[in-house]
């Protein structure tokens, strides 16, 4: 009876994994025993070797060059919400996470029922988060000083929250997706076919409801370099208007003029001029922690800037204090639908020179429209956080304004699994290319 | 960041010290600077995103190319498994080799694509010579230092890869895994998700199927055959 060989045996001949004496003594086992296999190991360890000697195969280009603009368009038209959340759900959540989002619920489900029951549960407020500011308008805190004022749309809760550290460190680096005509319709083909499946869906169930929820502040901004900044506000405002009735764009209210305001108020009521801001910082560290004592005031300074220039328009032009939109510029969609003075200055004073307001379901068709345009470069970068203001004022730290696509997608993606018809505020810049 | 009982291995130049580790549980043995170039990534830095992207881009091709065989399909491959690498690195956690682990994502992606293409197991000898290589006929192989052994060997070679994509594509995996990126058997575990028992069973059957198909060939062509 032929001796039978184990196949690990036989493995480990063919690889090479046994000392010289063992190999010898199974190849002597196998010549004597079993011929045909010990051809066959034979030939495995020739296969093994002529495989083993293939050479690599060579680079046929770099494949980082093309990577840039994938993910740029890979961002653009992976967002359709249907899909997306499908695809997104099946990708990125193990079991685990579900068993610990599951206990995490049941923990605060019942924390919430002691809390009532004991009567310890109080105001509602808002996570803190350093992109996208959101909340509930009718929970958010009150912090303004002066009357009640029921036309006034209350923003959302500013980004961010004193001393907590910043997740997403901004670098330098922006990514632009400015593509010929041609390839850009054809990148988007597949979002149109998504688009419209989406318009004969809703149409199809009726127009849907505005979301219960009050608006979002995306924490990137759309920005687009043109040298005809004109022309290219009135793209912007086409492109908007198409997306029909429930948007708005609006050219902010600059911060920069508010503080114009505020200085000419200060000397002519005779208080004097407002101290300035620092211009220096030391170090990083210095300027971190002054912003994160000052991070809290922002909101109050915002709101003491827009307070202040309604009621020097009101004096002025002697008009309603509810018809806010005159002190910024409403250049498409209804008031209601703007987002407030004081996010405009929020927006402005990190850079932003317009809002467009759009559901989120709209926003990859919004930028399909823009980035459409010929002339005219188009890029998405994050926005500097609040606290960044100070650190653009230090020379050493001027850099660390933008953020990669890569965080911008991110986003993207988590707006895209939000409320579908939430409204979100989209900051956008718009200058020449060669400013700053 | 060794495991207990682990050998290190000797670095050779232009490599990061890998501790080696052979069979149990996959230990915590990612190199330092490969660690630090990702956390660099996280933090945004679009040079170590670079660096590491480009010292690797070569091996996922060379993935990528010996799975498909076909150079189209592997550009496409290439960037796919690319852009998988740069989203999957934010949820890297360190528990395998980076590279084990890069690989990984590439085989994934080259599976699924031949799951796409349901390709059939043997195709045949005119489709393999267009795949870039031409369909020559094998003859005998004496030796490997003389001219003759050597135009032999490239032969046996251009037959073996002309074979080797006919192969099942998990049959074709591991041997590429094993002999053409050079993996061990807990390293190709990890990035099949097998246990390294499976692997070894799988890649000797590999080697006889890939025999078997070079066998065939040899067969079908009149006159010439291993002595």
């Amino acid at each position: 009876m032929p001796e039978r060989f184990d196949e690990a045996d036989l493995l480990a001949l063919i690889e090479d994994e046994l000392d010289p004496e063992r190999a010898a003594a199974l190849r002597l086992r196998l010549l004597e025993a079993d011929p045909q296999t010990r051809a066959l190991v034979e030939g495995l360890r020739r296969d093994r070797e002529v495989l083993r000697s293939t050479p690599e195969p060579g680079l046929p280009r770099d494949f980082l060059a093309d990577l840039e603009p994938l993910l740029a368009r890979r961002m653009l038209t992976e967002v359709p919400v249907g899909e997306f959340r499908r695809r997104h759900a099946r990708r990125q959540r193990p079991r685990w996470t579900t068993l610990a989002a599951a206990a995490m619920l049941a923990f605060a489900v019942l924390g919430g029922v002691w809390a009532l029951s004991t009567g310890l549960l109080g105001p509602k407020s808002t996570p803190g988060d350093n992109l996208i500011a959101f909340g509930d308008p009718e929970a958010a805190p009150q912090t303004s000083t002066t009357a009640d004022r029921p036309s006034r749309r209350k923003t959302d809760r500013l980004a961010g929250e004193p001393g907590e550290p910043d997740p997403l460190a901004p670098t330098r680096g922006t990514i632009h997706h400015h593509k010929p005509l041609d390839a850009l319709a054809e990148a988007f083909a597949p979002l149109a076919a998504a688009d419209r499946d989406d318009n004969q869906r809703r149409a199809v169930l009726d127009a849907p409801a505005p979301s219960a929820r009050g608006p979002i502040v995306a924490g990137f901004a759309l920005l687009v370099l043109s040298d005809d900044e004109e022309l290219a506000e009135q793209t912007v405002q086409k492109v908007v208007a198409d997306l029909g009735d429930r948007t708005a764009l609006v050219r902010n209210f600059s911060y920069e003029e508010a503080e114009r305001l505020e200085q000419q108020w200060l000397i002519a009521s005779g208080r004097g001029r407002r101290r300035a801001q620092p211009t220096e910082a030391a170090t990083m560290k210095s300027v971190r922690s002054e912003m994160a004592k000052a991070l809290d005031k922002n909101a109050h300074r915002y709101e003491r800037l827009a307070d202040l220039a309604r009621q020097q328009f009101r004096e002025r032009r002697n008009r309603d204090w509810a018809d806010e939109t005159k002190l910024s510029e409403q250049l498409h969609g209804p008031a209601e639908a703007a987002p407030s003075l004081e996010q405009q200055l929020e927006l402005s004073r990190r850079g932003a020179t317009h809002t467009i307001a759009i559901r989120v379901s709209q926003l990859n068709k919004l930028l399909a429209g823009i980035t459409l345009e010929s002339g005219q470069a188009t890029a998405l970068r994050m926005l500097p956080g609040p606290d960044d203001e100070l650190l653009k004022a230090s020379r050493a730290l001027t850099d660390l304004a933008w953020e990669e696509l890569r965080k911008v997608r991110q986003l993207v993606s988590r707006l895209a699994e939000d409320d579908a018809d939430r409204i979100l505020f989209l900051p956008v810049v718009i200058r020449r290319p060669d400013a700053e | 960041m060794e495991s207990a009982g682990a050998t290190p291995i000797q670095p050779t130049p232009g490599d990061a010290v890998v501790p080696d580790a052979f069979g149990g549980e996959p230990s915590r043995r990612t190199p330092l600077g490969e660690l630090q170039l990702v956390e660099a990534h996280r933090r945004g830095e679009s040079a170590a995103t670079a660096e590491l992207l480009g010292a690797y881009q070569r091996r996922i091709y060379a993935v990528c190319y010996r799975m498909v065989r076909n150079p189209d399909d592997a550009d496409d491959l290439t960037q796919d498994a690319l852009v998988k690498v740069l989203e999957g690195l934010d949820t890297y956690h360190g528990r395998s080799q980076l590279s084990t682990w890069i690989i990984r994502v590439t085989m994934n992606c080259c599976l699924s694509h031949l799951r796409k293409q349901k390709l059939r197991r043997h195709a045949s000898l005119e489709e393999l010579g267009s795949a870039g290589e031409p369909a020559r006929a094998l003859g005998p192989v004496q030796g490997e230092l003389s001219p003759l052994a050597r135009v032999e060997q490239a032969e046996r070679q251009a037959l073996l890869l002309r074979q080797l994509r006919g192969l099942d594509p998990q049959m074709r995996a591991v041997l590429v895994l094993r002999d053409m990126q050079d993996l061990d058997y807990a390293q190709i575990g990890e990035v099949m998700d097998v246990p390294v028992g499976t692997v070894k069973s799988r890649l000797f059957r590999a080697r006889a199927a890939l025999r078997a198909a070079a066998e065939q060939e040899l067969d079908s062509t009149p006159g010439l055959r291993d002595p």
